[in-house]
């Protein structure tokens, strides 16, 4: 072996099994395991480090980055569970009192996140004048209330303050007298773009996240203590690009859509093809992605989770409620929504539970066989053809719609569901690539880093302003240890403001560039 | 006389958007704010335009400013109080009717957010049957009803009666003052009687948006909801390949290419989608109105929502009968936005 070898770790952690795959410099999977998700989150990363490195014999050493990626807190958020109170301090002196906060959540969502909201002085127009000042006394006083009432973080949201941040910082340091200076804290201005609403829910869900992620994941870096791995340890966010772990600890909510961005990039590097429609078909949902010029295509619509509006990117995505263990009706063969997740291996027929799910059909119609099953399904072949037939459907049309009329597009079956519909069924450009059970572990182990431009400027001079904007999102790529010839610019978002004086526009760039670990 | 159900509200406001030929800014914080105000407040009964009568004091109404304002520094209504004050003053008695400004965009919410906090009804109809962007471009100017006095308010409770001696010069006076009050204010103005607005506004602007709204977000395939709900017509359909903005005349002028089938298709706009031409041959223009529909969603796209990527059909609506007469041709027609147009071959000046 080429004492010069370098190798990284590329780690998913869904809500069922935990995958990782260990990778050369060159980005050729050695070795790669899938073991069950533990509750406490750490026993389950540590086994699959551990068992990637042993299959593989290499020296800790030799590994060079750990690059994670998780639905841990999209997870959270759809089952509402593990998250914070929050209490919210709106810095709104003109008081907008037609929208009352978290209007137009799931139940569920605001019976676990809102412990309560405090509308209070404060706010700026667009030009930058206060709308009022900050009364320090009505803070602390808004604060104790939203204490009383149960907040554990709470979330600050001033109007206009992308524009100017110092209301909600100052907000913030009286919020660390009062409380603590590790009391969570979320602040709007650090976390999304002009849109009161959608941004006044993206500080909510981020900071009701830091319960999540605090959890188990603090362990993460002992674990690699514990394996003599000293290496980074990172974690992909929304756009497929890298942040510190503790950055994602402290900012929960910019890993939300990391899951399919990370098997949307392995799925297309599996296979070697920079424009292709990715099909990743998991234990309870089939997500749908389109995969131009090597990168996820990002959703032109507004974005959401959980049924809760936000505003930062996140890639198109069309989610089926379609999966390994969904449930099949025996009578009249409808797939889903509901699925029995991870207990399969004991809820399913195949494995001697009285569920029928898709796993069964797919056994059923006789193309997919499993080592260690317990029993056949008890439906004929026919039926499962059918249902087989109409899953096939669900999936062509979502397909379609995707790829918006462009033809002959490959399209990648990835996730460990994808064995149970052959390409065969499916059609002519339908493909499984190598290691397609953990594409999304690979495309965590691929993660770029990013550099982002993002300001609220003048038209007046357009082109010298986006070349100014341009050279710092180049020079923002290389400083997170991007190669420099390796840095593109990957996207360019042009946001103008009607009526303003100035002619202003929001612009955000974003490059990304491969890293030499 | 018959009430507003909450349930259309979402429908409404599609219709609207569509109307809106791309201005009017995204009624989706509007329609929040409306649907709160009707679930909090009163009742909304829409009069038609037959129950006016001399006695009736309407209130034309709307948002004046920049959308992406009302998008962070959310409207309440609250900025209409001082407004009705200064009117009860100046007339003499208290208004007995609201109605939108413009029925395009999400201005046309605005009479219901206010009618379900002051109890007012608000009638069935507006003043452009449409959105411009300049506030002497309405129904009234055509049929010689005066704007001035406007009234502007804000969250505060400043507000202002502008008196102009021309409509131009209101429009000025008005921005002057917006800009001011953080670009973003409460505007009432074209004040009439019941007999004069049964003269000079455009009648069925509610009920009209409202069943466009329905067939867009129902069953049927776009083409024929379009054409069936407002007489408009399928021009063509392809990806939105490029958007370019520039400052000119003061106006955030912008050109949307939509690459289809039958070539480039170049959408000129002032907010609002003025102009549809391909290689010098005009496809659709002003004053008739022209929405461009995101074929897998369709939803009415407006022009500050245009992204790169997006698939998009194009639609020409025609526009009320006003707009064509000689009077209404100078006020919006395409010279007064500097489009040449000689037997559909085009100039830009």
């Amino acid at each position: 072996m080429n004492a010069q070898s370098f190798y990284r770790i590329g780690i998913d952690i869904g809500g069922t099994n935990t995958d990782a795959v260990l990778v050369d410099n060159s980005d050729k999977i050695i070795a790669s395991t899938k073991v069950p998700t533990t509750p406490d989150i750490h026993s389950g990363f540590k086994e699959a480090i551990k068992t990637v490195i042993e299959t593989a014999q290499i020296a800790p050493r030799n590994i060079k980055a750990v690059l994670m990626g998780t639905t841990h807190a999209t997870n959270a958020i759809l089952q509402g569970r593990d998250l914070y109170r929050v209490g919210v301090l709106r810095l709104s002196g003109h008081h907008p009192h037609l929208f009352p906060v978290g209007y137009g959540w799931p139940k569920l969502l605001v019976d676990n996140i809102l412990a309560g909201c405090e509308t209070i002085n404060g706010g700026f127009e667009c030009d930058g004048r206060v709308i009022t000042t900050l009364d320090t006394p009505e803070i602390h006083n808004a604060l104790e209330k939203l204490a009383y009432q149960g907040a554990e973080s709470i979330a600050i949201v001033g109007t206009f303050s992308p524009i100017d941040p110092t209301q909600e910082i100052e907000a913030a340091e009286i919020a660390k007298d009062l409380f603590g200076a590790h009391f969570p804290l979320s602040l709007s201005h650090e976390l999304g773009a002009i849109g009161f609403i959608e941004r006044e829910n993206t500080a909510i869900l981020n900071g009701a996240l830091k319960n999540v992620m605090s959890k188990g994941f603090k362990e993460l870096y002992a674990v690699l203590d514990a394996l003599s791995l000293k290496c980074p340890l990172t974690i992909t966010q929304n756009n497929g690009s890298l942040i510190s772990l503790q950055r994602a600890i402290n900012y929960p909510i910019l890993t939300i859509s990391a899951g399919p961005t990370n098997s949307f990039i392995g799925a297309m590097r599996l296979s070697g093809a920079d424009d292709a429609i990715v099909v990743d078909i998991g234990g309870t949902s089939t997500d749908i992605g389109y995969v131009q010029n090597g990168f996820p295509r990002r959703s032109l619509n507004a974005t959401s989770i959980g049924g809760i509006q936000l505003n930062f990117p996140m890639p198109d995505v069309i989610s089926l409620a379609l999966g390994g263990g969904s449930l099949v009706c025996p009578l009249s063969g409808k797939i889903g929504p509901q699925s029995v997740g991870k207990d399969i291996l004991s809820k399913a027929q195949a494995f001697g539970g009285n569920s029928l799910t898709l796993f069964d059909t797919a056994l059923a119609a006789g193309d997919f066989s499993c080592a260690n099953i317990h029993q056949l399904p008890t439906i004929s072949k026919e039926f499962a053809c059918d249902v087989l037939s109409t899953a096939c459907k669900q999936i062509q049309d979502s397909v379609a719609l995707m790829s918006g009329g462009q033809k002959n597009l490959p399209i990648l079956m990835v996730g460990g569901g994808s064995e149970l519909l052959s390409p065969d069924l499916l059609g002519q450009y339908y493909q499984l690539p190598q290691h397609f059970s953990v594409a999304n572990a690979y495309g965590a182990a691929l993660a770029e880093v990013t550099g982002v431009a993002n300001k609220v400027i003048s038209l007046n001079n357009r082109e010298t302003a986006l070349e100014s904007l341009k050279t710092q999102a180049y020079e923002a790529a290389a400083k997170e240890g991007a190669l420099q010839d390796t840095i593109r610019i990957v996207d360019i978002q042009i946001t103008p403001y009607h009526y303003v004086p100035n002619h202003m526009a929001r612009v955000s760039i974003v490059t990304a560039g491969r890293k030499q670990w | 006389m018959h009430q507003f159900q909450i349930d259309d509200l979402n429908d409404l406001a599609l219709g609207c958007t569509l109307l809106g030929s791309g201005g009017g800014g995204d009624p989706r914080y509007e329609l929040i704010m409306t649907r709160c105000a009707m679930e909090q407040g009163k009742s909304v009964n829409i009069l038609s335009i037959d129950e006016l009568s001399k006695d009736d004091l309407i209130i034309p109404v709307a948002y004046m400013g920049a959308p992406l304002v009302s998008l962070e520094k959310l409207p309440t209504g609250r900025e209409f109080l001082p407004i009705f004050d200064m009117i009860e003053k100046h007339a003499g008695r208290a208004p007995t009717a609201l109605i939108a400004f413009e029925i395009g965009g999400s201005n046309a919410l605005c009479p219901l957010m206010l009618a379900a906090q002051l109890g007012l009804p608000v009638v069935d109809g507006d003043l452009l049957g449409r959105a411009f962007p300049k506030v002497y471009m309405t129904s009234c100017e055509v049929n010689g009803i005066t704007a001035s006095p406007a009234f502007l308010g804000d969250v505060m409770g400043n507000s202002v009666q502008v008196q102009a001696n021309h409509s131009f010069a209101l429009e000025n006076l008005c921005r002057a003052m917006t800009v001011e009050m953080g670009s973003s204010c409460a505007l009432a103005l074209y004040l009439m009687d019941g007999e004069q607005a049964k003269q000079a506004i455009i009648s069925g602007s509610i009920s009209q948006a409202l069943s466009i709204g329905r067939a867009l977000a129902g069953n049927v395939p776009i083409q024929e909801a379009v054409v069936q709900s407002c007489g408009g017509s399928f021009i063509a359909q392809g990806m939105l390949m490029d958007v370019q903005q520039e400052v000119k005349d003061g106006f955030l002028m912008g050109k949307a290419l939509l690459e289809t089938q039958v070539g480039t298709i170049c959408i000129d706009y002032q907010n609002e989608y003025l102009l549809a031409y391909c290689e010098n041959q005009v496809l659709a223009v002003t004053p008739d109105i022209i929405a461009l529909i995101d074929t897998e969603s369709r939803l009415p796209i407006t022009s500050d929502n245009l992204k790169y990527g997006m698939r998009l059909s194009l639609f020409s609506i025609p526009s009320p009968a006003i707009w064509k007469t000689e009077a209404g041709l100078k006020l919006v027609g395409p010279e007064a936005f500097n489009y040449h147009i000689n037997h559909e071959n085009l100039r830009i000046a």
